[in-house]
């Protein structure tokens, strides 16, 4: 085998780096988040004000955390960066939809029951959640690389 | 190749190369450890669940943005190593290749992996792998098989007598597999949601 070069070196330190955060940062682990993830978690402190939590979780009215045990009540779908944030509601729950991108999307069962229509970029929607218990794929009819969850659980 | 003296086939010279024992153990174990980091990738892909969440845009107003621009340097990046190869094998009419193309080619190169990781980050740890339509099927293949045969071509460069065309098959491979995930991405992305998105 030839010598190891500075650029072999930058490279697999860099894959493997990016390779370790990726199998050690879960999604709900965000105090073990990495510094990118947590530059990005400071930055939407500031915007927790209209329904999102700083992790960028969608909150039920009362502020709690939709991965909380604190039972659903109004939900908000927020809507950035091209992704669906998570949301966990109660059956036959109206939800609403935040769409912090500049461009229009849906959010849209993809097995179809509901569907926000065409909400405008800024702007904000609503849907009513199916009244059947169970987690359901989202998507933007819009933008078919976007994909998301929603929960429907009981109170 | 036809020897027009004779008229018969000459390989003296030009004939295929007979690969050491050492050379072939080498190739195929680049090969396999690609093969193993493209599969790992796309396992990750699919079994992570995705979070949905956004990272570090880096001074881009949208994570989106950011990767699309990411993605746009990197590409531009294979195609100063796609010129800088072609030079450095004596294929292009510049002449005899000035003594730091080679390094210029390494650290482009290098450059062009470290602007692709936050994008791939994002990728796999936000979103997964996807098949919602052809291009992000594409798009999601394109992108596990990108860094298995970065891998590939990295251990190729250091198999002693590896024969003449396995290096620019593994990088003719990287630029083509680049090509694809900027086509399917970037260049969707500039071409549906805005340019210059910012």
């Amino acid at each position: 085998m030839r010598r190891v070069t500075a650029t072999a070196v930058v490279c697999a330190a860099a894959g493997l780096f990016t390779a370790g955060a990726l199998v050690l940062n879960p999604s709900d682990s965000k105090p073990q988040a990495s510094a990118s993830t947590a530059a990005t978690t400071a930055s939407t402190v500031a915007r927790a004000g209209d329904g999102g939590t700083p992790d960028g979780k969608v909150t039920n009215s009362a502020g709690a955390s939709a991965a909380g045990a604190a039972a659903p009540a109004a939900a908000i779908v927020t809507v950035r960066d091209f992704s669906f944030t998570k949301a966990t509601v109660a059956p036959g729950a109206t939800v609403k939809v935040v769409n912090r991108d500049g461009v229009a999307h849906t959010v849209s069962a993809a097995k179809g029951g509901f569907d926000s229509g065409t909400v405008s970029g800024g702007a904000d929607g609503s849907f009513t959640a199916p009244s059947e218990p169970g987690t359901y794929r989202i998507v933007c009819h819009i933008h078919p690389q976007m994909s998301g969850e929603l929960i429907v659980r009981s109170p | 190749m036809l020897d027009t003296s004779t008229g018969t086939a000459s390989t003296a010279s030009t004939g295929p190369e007979a690969l050491r024992p050492g050379a072939r153990a080498g190739l195929l174990t680049a090969a396999a450890a690609g093969a193993a980091v493209s599969i790992s990738l796309g396992v990750y892909g699919h079994v992570h669940d995705p979070t949905g969440d956004a990272i570090a845009t880096f001074g881009f107003p949208s994570v989106l943005v950011m990767k699309a621009w990411l993605a746009t340097g990197a590409f531009t990046l294979a195609m100063l190593q796609l010129l800088s190869a072609l030079w450095l094998y004596g294929r292009l009419p510049f002449g005899r290749p000035p003594a730091w193309l080679g390094a210029a080619h390494r650290w482009s190169g290098t450059t062009a992996f470290l602007l692709s990781l936050p994008v791939a980050y994002h990728c796999l740890w936000s979103l997964g792998f996807q098949d919602t339509s052809a291009r992000v099927l594409a798009h999601s293949l394109f992108g596990c098989a990108f860094y298995g045969a970065l891998t590939t071509k990295l251990l190729v460069l250091r198999v002693d007598d590896a024969p003449r065309w396995a290096l620019p098959v593994a990088g003719g491979s990287l630029v083509v597999l680049l090509s694809g995930l900027w086509l399917t991405s970037s260049l969707w992305f500039f071409t549906h949601v805005g340019f210059p998105g910012f």
